[in-house]
């Protein structure tokens, strides 16, 4: 299939020359202070009064939609963030508790009572696996002590 | 692709103000000299005011109801151009649909649909340059050059009764001279005063001549 020829059949040359001429090459336009800009407007015959009033409303609106979206964002960060904060004090609580009452249960388990509480969720883990071992030994000693 | 906010908040920082305002208009005024051209090489019957591409193209850089922005500027280049750019895209995809190349030789016609020629024929020079589409592009052309120097020889008529504009054009086409106003002045022979006037309803002729000599 041919390719669309449009494409290739840019203006350029005399014509576009004759164009600079009329409007003003691009540099020169972006260059334009803003009163040549508003003449040159209206030697041409164009008004942007009602242009400019629709770009307006437009991006109004769509500054209120963003503020929005970013107001919805920012709840649910903070919201996720308090769940994921209040999953974390739970299960710290939780094991903080269950390793209370095993130290109630186990004497000779003081040593790990200084600060504990302040350890970290990995180092109350492995403090309560070794108290609920020690728990167990415990146990079956006193078994075994009862046997005949 | 997705819009963070970002693009948006670009957009109104660009376009705040009086500066903002001023920058709306540069791009109103490259997208008339675009328009002219547009309407000078082809016979497009569906051309609208500037301000109406510039601020479609501006809705393209923004994000829709479902948050998707169909183009991103990159802000680290200068905007103005990548602004342009899709104005220019706008312009195309606007117009395409009824885009009849002028040409005054009728050479061959090619007929497009979706960007794809679906027929080719010899022209009778009799048929109508509005012929039946059919929402397809309608292209008769013959060699690019060709059709410039048609189209400025109607220029040149259409402003052959100001003398001075038309040999202004003269100028431009023959000899390649704009600029300065002075030697301007010169090579026509009349006041450096009468350069700056004469580009002022040269302006008025190009905009009324693309309105209505070209169509």
């Amino acid at each position: 299939m041919h390719s669309d020829p449009t494409k290739d059949h840019q203006p350029r040359g005399k014509l576009e020359k004759l164009a600079d001429l009329a409007f003003g090459t691009d540099a020169q336009i972006q260059a334009m202070p803003p009163e040549t800009l508003d003449s040159r407007l209206a030697e041409l015959g164009v008004s942007t009064e009602m242009g400019w009033s629709s770009l307006q409303r437009t991006l109004k609106a769509a500054e209120g939609k963003t503020r929005l979206a970013e107001g919805r964002a920012r709840r649910l960060a903070r919201l996720a963030g308090a769940a994921a904060s209040s999953a974390i004090e739970e299960t710290r609580d939780a094991l903080v508790e269950q390793i209370r009452g095993m130290l109630a249960l186990s004497e000779g388990s003081a040593v790990y009572a200084r600060k504990w509480e302040n350890s970290s969720l990995e180092d109350l883990r492995s403090l309560r696996d070794a108290l609920a071992q020690t728990a167990a030994r415990a146990a079956r000693k006193k078994q075994n002590e009862q046997k005949p | 692709m997705e819009d963070d906010g970002s693009s948006t908040n670009r957009l109104l920082e660009y376009f705040r103000g009086d500066e903002g305002e001023s920058r709306y208009k540069r791009l109103v005024v490259m997208t008339a000299k675009r328009l002219f051209l547009q309407k000078t090489i082809y016979v497009a019957h569906n051309l609208r005011d500037p301000e109406h591409y510039v601020n479609e193209a501006i809705l393209r850089c923004m994000p829709d109801a479902d948050g998707r922005i169909a183009r991103r500027i990159d802000w680290s280049a200068p905007p103005e151009i990548e602004m342009i750019s899709v104005i220019e895209s706008v312009i195309d995809h606007e117009i395409r649909p009824a885009l009849i190349r002028r040409n005054t030789h009728g050479v061959f016609k090619q007929v497009y649909r979706d960007g794809e020629m679906v027929s080719e024929s010899a022209e009778d020079h009799s048929e109508s340059m509005w012929g039946d589409n059919d929402g397809a592009a309608v292209i008769r052309h013959s060699a690019d050059r060709q059709d410039d120097l048609d189209v400025l020889s109607a220029f040149l008529a259409f402003v052959s009764a100001d003398l001075v504009v038309a040999g202004m054009v003269r100028l431009l086409l023959e000899e390649d001279i704009d600029e300065p106003a002075e030697l301007v002045a010169e090579k026509l022979g009349i006041e450096v005063s009468e350069v700056y006037v004469a580009r002022k309803r040269l302006r008025r002729l190009t905009q009324k001549f693309a309105q209505e000599g070209a169509n």
